[in-house]
């Protein structure tokens, strides 16, 4: 390939018997140009361009961050892509957050913070939860990036800098952007409550949020300036979510009721009260 | 074209060097606004002198957590057992250092970076961990509010968390409300279109405002409905990223702990407290010092603090909506 030569810039070729000068907008003689495209030829060149050739950015430019543990918390659940599912937290294992620790060998110690977490009636998920062991499935749901070089000064070894994300997460290099694999995340974690692994939405949930999408989609449309892209946003939850109302009450309707007899209310008084030995008081 | 023998720029090579550093320096960008002291951030005492790293913070169910029950005339009250339960403070060193070599350091030109840019450089960068350690904690409260997942933050939204909020028996007069830039950014975006009003979402500007941020830093944007609004790009995502989970909380559903210093330094030609607060009589909560290795020739200025963060009480609505 070619390159441009010094001058070639904005120099003026020499006019050619066939290419006339004419005034620019007055028709031109009908000649080769017509009868052909009209399209001009590209040179194969390639511009030469002083300095020095720039360094990328071999690592992502997103700050180094701790692993973590997803969390399910049974009250938190919201639709995303047209599924209700758990609206899962980290749990980071950043010590000095929530009780992790230090441990002596120098890795964040999270037990007083998985503690807390049992304590709180949440989940810690495990990082393997739902794996099965299929070809090409990845068995964590975490995964790190190398976000840059430390060296030790102790040791002067080099270490990576991670930063640690789900697997539905991708960072890129010399980008500050994740991109966010909503459909994949979705599609995993509806697994999991399909295969019971997470439990399912407890009927309070789901009609909070059948209140919570009536509500929005009633004052998306009475809104004088409101977006029907919204509205057949809060439609489509509603629908998920009013769907969900309806198995649930359809399961409830199947499910038979106990015999009053074998309840055993559960009620803290502090004595047994005794019946009177012979009826007392006015008859 | 120059004339033959012209001198050009180029042709000067040994009489002119290619660059020559700028007096100013322009700070490359990051997230600079910190959470403040704020009395809804319910701090617990330091870690000096008690023996260990870890400090438990009790809860308890007392002053209205359990009520009087009504009883028959003679006879026995049961006990009432009182509900308790705790939160783990273990407080961790954090830490930062950059070293020079004696020749890097004297060809510097002077002001450019020296052990007072780096002090500042401690504290600024401490008060930064300590917010992106506040915000691994608000993303974890039991109750969620917002407008949906991949929906953008609005008023409406805003409103219906402060309701939640008092519904939940958010304890006042304090709150708090640390969103990120995004969710800042979509709210007053609908406060300014669907309110119809320009003084309703966006944020103008008043001397009592321009006082306060004075006081809490240009993350604060102001109370609205109770609430002192912090934004920081510093807020953790949700659902692999697609949101962001800011928060309202109030005193007790944050707390920390703080390594203070209180037996001061042992080389003060070395070393120095700083990031202190004056007005609660404490020098400084980093301890900045100067480490020098002759045999490398080189001086290496290090910062350390030590803090911890947890979530207390469930004193708090995590906020979630599209990033």
């Amino acid at each position: 390939m070619a390159r441009l030569q010094d001058g070639d810039e904005g120099t003026e070729a020499p006019a050619s018997p066939d290419t006339p000068n004419v005034p620019q907008g007055a028709t031109r003689p009908i000649g080769r140009f017509l009868l052909s495209s009209g399209a001009a030829e590209a040179l194969d060149i390639l511009p030469d361009v002083a300095g020095r050739p720039a360094e990328q950015d071999p690592y992502p430019r997103v700050p180094a961050s701790p692993p973590f543990r997803l969390v399910y918390c049974a009250d938190r659940w919201d639709v995303l892509e047209g599924h209700l599912i758990p609206q899962l937290y980290r749990l980071s294992f950043n010590p000095g957050v929530n009780g992790v620790s230090r441990g002596s060998g120098g890795a964040p110690d999270p037990t007083d913070a998985l503690a807390a977490v049992d304590r709180q009636g949440h989940y810690a998920l495990p990082w393997d939860i739902g794996y099965e062991g299929k070809p090409g499935e990845p068995r964590s749901y975490l995964r790190g990036f190398q976000v840059g070089v430390a060296q030790d000064r102790k040791t002067g070894a080099f270490v990576k800098v991670i930063s640690w994300h789900t697997r539905f997460e991708q960072l890129y290099a010399g980008s500050e952007h994740i991109q966010s694999d909503t459909i994949g995340y979705v599609t995993w974690l509806s697994g999991l409550v399909q295969r019971g692994l997470l439990g399912q939405p407890r009927p309070y949930v789901i009609e909070r949020l059948v209140r919570h999408y009536e509500t929005r989609l009633g004052k998306e449309l009475s809104k004088a300036n409101g977006s029907a892209e919204s509205a057949n946003l809060y439609r489509q939850r509603l629908g998920v979510v009013r769907a969900w109302q309806e198995d649930l009450r359809a399961e409830q309707m199947q499910t038979p009721v106990a015999p009053l007899e074998e309840i055993e209310p559960v009620v803290a008084t502090p004595e047994p009260v005794e019946p009177p030995s012979s009826p007392r008081g006015k008859r | 074209m120059a004339a033959p023998n012209a001198n050009t720029y180029s042709s000067l090579s040994d009489l002119l060097t290619s660059e020559v550093l700028d007096p100013a320096v322009i700070l490359l960008l990051a997230e600079r606004n910190n959470i403040p002291r704020h009395p809804a951030i319910f701090m617990a005492e330091p870690v000096d002198a008690i023996g260990s790293a870890t400090r438990k913070v009790s809860h308890v169910g007392l002053n209205s957590y359990d009520l009087p029950a009504a009883l028959a005339d003679g006879s026995t009250v049961p006990l009432t057992a009182l509900t308790d339960g705790s939160s783990t403070l273990t407080v961790t060193r954090y830490t930062k250092a950059y070293g020079w070599t004696d020749l890097a350091r004297m060809t510097l030109p002077d002001g450019r970076i020296d052990a007072d840019i780096l002090a500042l450089d401690a504290v600024q960068s401490m008060n930064s961990r300590a917010t992106d350690l506040i915000c691994d904690v608000i993303d974890g409260f039991s109750t969620q509010s917002g407008p949906g997942t991949g929906t953008d933050l609005d008023v409406a939204s805003v409103m219906a968390l402060i309701g939640a909020g008092a519904v939940g028996n958010l304890p006042g007069p304090a709150f708090m409300g640390v969103i990120h830039g995004q969710q800042w950014s979509d709210l007053i975006v609908d406060g300014g279109t669907s309110i119809g009003s320009a003084g309703g979402g966006t944020q103008n500007y008043s001397a009592e405002l321009a006082a306060m941020q004075t006081l809490q830093g240009t993350g604060y944007v102001g109370s609205w409905l109770g609430v002192d609004w912090f934004r920081n790009n510093r807020v953790k995502t949700a659902n692999a990223a697609a949101d962001r989970a800011g928060a309202l909380f109030a005193s007790g559903g944050v707390i920390g702990c703080l390594g203070m210093f209180v037996r001061g330094v042992d080389d003060p030609n070395n070393q120095v407290l700083v990031g202190g607060n004056s007005e609660e009589g404490n020098a400084g909560v980093i301890l900045f010092e100067r480490s020098r290795d002759a045999f490398s020739a080189e001086t290496a200025f290090v910062s350390h603090a030590y803090m911890a963060w947890a979530k207390g009480v469930e004193a708090g609505i995590t906020l979630i909506s599209d990033a």
